[in-house]
């Protein structure tokens, strides 16, 4: 059995975008209406501007590893059944922006550079995550970054 | 200008460091406050100006609540959430500075071992998204932040090791330390991972115990019971933009700390003999020794597996044990440290001929701040 991970708050509507379009198998920032500054994670003024106003926009479910964490110990008690799992920071093709996430590959299968891909894994009927896995397929930038 | 020029540190005080089950945190403060006082030779009557800190992840500590214990009405007051003695030590110099007062008190206390705080929570900010993907604790990441570097420059465990491992040769040397038994490279790499690459060595010990500091201006403080101990400039970087901080984990900000730091004091890393960098995890302090200029950008890990922050080593750092072997008070103890090695009062581990410290650190991956310290003045 799996302990019943955190959920996001979906009454929050600065998020509630972000997790209805993984629902539907996409990844998605906010941008600034205003002077188009691409937010993550996303902030209820924009950063640059200190504009209000965003639109959603999608951006590839794909990137690189930057680095990652492997929990040997359930410092999170709902991710004890996962132990040891590992959390990537993935910079995110295209934009230039960092997002935490569950990676789903053993620890042995994992190089920081790596080619990672979003997949899209339902959690309840309205929250589904985005979890990274090594993607194969890609080839990996070579001491890159 | 030279900000903190004037400004001197004229006493120090701590508590035991370990368990205190039956005191407050400001009872513990309250305590090494006394003890801060008796060390400079001043009557409580003579502070004017009191700045006190919060209990790490608690509503302990304030000045509100500290007066009444203290029994005192300073002209100034004020409380600092994270004061984690930098930022404390710079509050105090500025006030004495702006005429605000001229001897002021700062204190701290914890008990964060006996009421059982938790520190599974995401660290730095954008708290829900770090939840949701399980990145709790600093563990995760300084865990991160700590692979990144080795990937780049070919760090290894090992060298990351030299940190814990030194540290606690110093702490052998400390009867305050909580962590004293030996520990040798080989029994670091023998320890289990909590969040690999790091181990139960990599991570603050957490405990009970207070820390207070007694800062007054230069000339009052020649007249005083104990050696001056000037501080000679200060710095600070706040890094608040947090996630929007291209390398955050590698917190680059800190070397724009470390130049202000050296133009401010006209005092460069080759003439500092001792460094009191704050340890939350080893990380910080592979961090900082390259970002404040003691070796090179990727260059942390052989500095320390040459030996050079252990006894007899070229920078001795955190000569208390510091809070990988020492306690954890949030760099407080470090300051407390720092004030005596520059006194000469350290006893067995004492550093022969220390005149200029370092003190540094940062609150998780913002907000750093950093102190030069010596008897000596830069006038």
């Amino acid at each position: 059995m799996t302990s019943i991970k955190p959920l996001p708050d979906l009454e929050d509507p600065l998020t509630r975008p972000f997790w209805d379009a993984t629902r539907n198998g996409r990844l998605v920032m906010p941008e600034c209406l205003t002077c188009g500054y691409l937010q993550w994670p996303p902030e209820r003024v924009c950063p640059e501007c200190q504009s209000r106003g965003l639109r959603w926009c999608e951006v590839p479910a794909a990137g690189t590893l930057w680095s990652y964490a492997v929990y040997h110990r359930a410092l999170e008690p709902a991710f004890a059944d996962d132990i040891p799992y590992v959390v990537g920071l993935i910079e995110v093709d295209d934009v230039n922006r960092k997002m935490y996430g569950i990676m789903t590959d053993d620890e042995s299968a994992l190089e920081i550079g790596a080619r990672v891909r979003g997949i899209f894994v339902p959690a309840t009927d309205e929250v589904t995550f985005v979890r990274w896995q090594i993607d194969d397929a890609s080839p990996a930038e070579q001491a890159s970054s | 200008m030279r900000p903190g020029a004037q400004v001197a540190i004229a006493g120090v005080g701590a508590t035991e460091q370990g368990e205190i089950p039956d005191e407050s945190p400001e009872e513990i403060a309250v305590r090494a406050a006394v003890a801060a006082l008796a060390d400079a030779g001043i009557d409580k009557a003579s502070v004017d100006g009191l700045i006190t800190c919060k209990a790490a992840l608690s509503t302990h500590g304030t000045d509100e609540g500290m007066g009444p214990l203290l029994g005192i009405n300073p002209a100034y007051s004020t409380t600092l959430d994270y004061g984690m003695g930098s930022f404390s030590l710079h509050l105090a110099a500025m006030a004495i500075q702006a005429g605000l007062a001229t001897t002021v008190l700062l204190t701290y206390g914890t008990n964060a071992r006996s009421s059982r705080t938790s520190f599974s929570r995401p660290i730095g900010g954008s708290s829900d998204w770090l939840r949701l993907a399980g990145l709790v604790h600093v563990a995760g990441p300084a865990s991160m932040a700590v692979r990144r570097h080795m990937h780049l420059y070919g760090t290894t465990e090992e060298q990351l090791g030299w940190v814990s491992v030194a540290q606690r040769e110093w702490a052998q040397m400390n009867p305050l330390a909580v962590f004293r038994t030996p520990m040798t490279i080989d029994d670091y790499l023998a320890q289990p991972y909590i969040v690999a690459p790091l181990r139960r060595a990599d991570l603050t010990v957490i405990s009970d115990g207070g820390a207070a500091v007694v800062v007054t201006t230069a000339e009052r403080a020649r007249d005083l019971a104990k050696k001056p101990v000037h501080v000679l400039g200060i710095a600070q970087q706040s890094a608040i933009r947090n996630e929007q901080n291209p390398e955050k984990l590698m917190r680059p900000w800190l070397a724009e700390i470390a130049s202000r730091l050296y133009a401010a004091a006209g005092v460069g890393p080759d003439q500092i003999d001792l460094a009191y960098l704050q340890d939350g995890t080893s990380v910080w302090v592979l961090q900082m020794l390259e970002q404040y200029g003691f070796c090179g950008i990727g260059e942390g890990g052989p500095f320390l597996a040459d030996g050079n922050t252990k006894p007899g080593g070229r920078l001795p750092v955190n000569t208390h044990g510091g809070q990988l072997s020492e306690s954890y008070t949030h760099n407080w103890m470090h300051l407390y440290e720092a004030v005596r090695q520059l006194r000469g009062e350290c006893g067995d581990r004492q550093v022969p001929n220390a005149r200029v410290a370092l003190h540094a650190q940062t609150h998780d991956f913002w907000k750093g701040a950093a102190t030069l310290l010596s008897t000596e003045t830069n006038q």
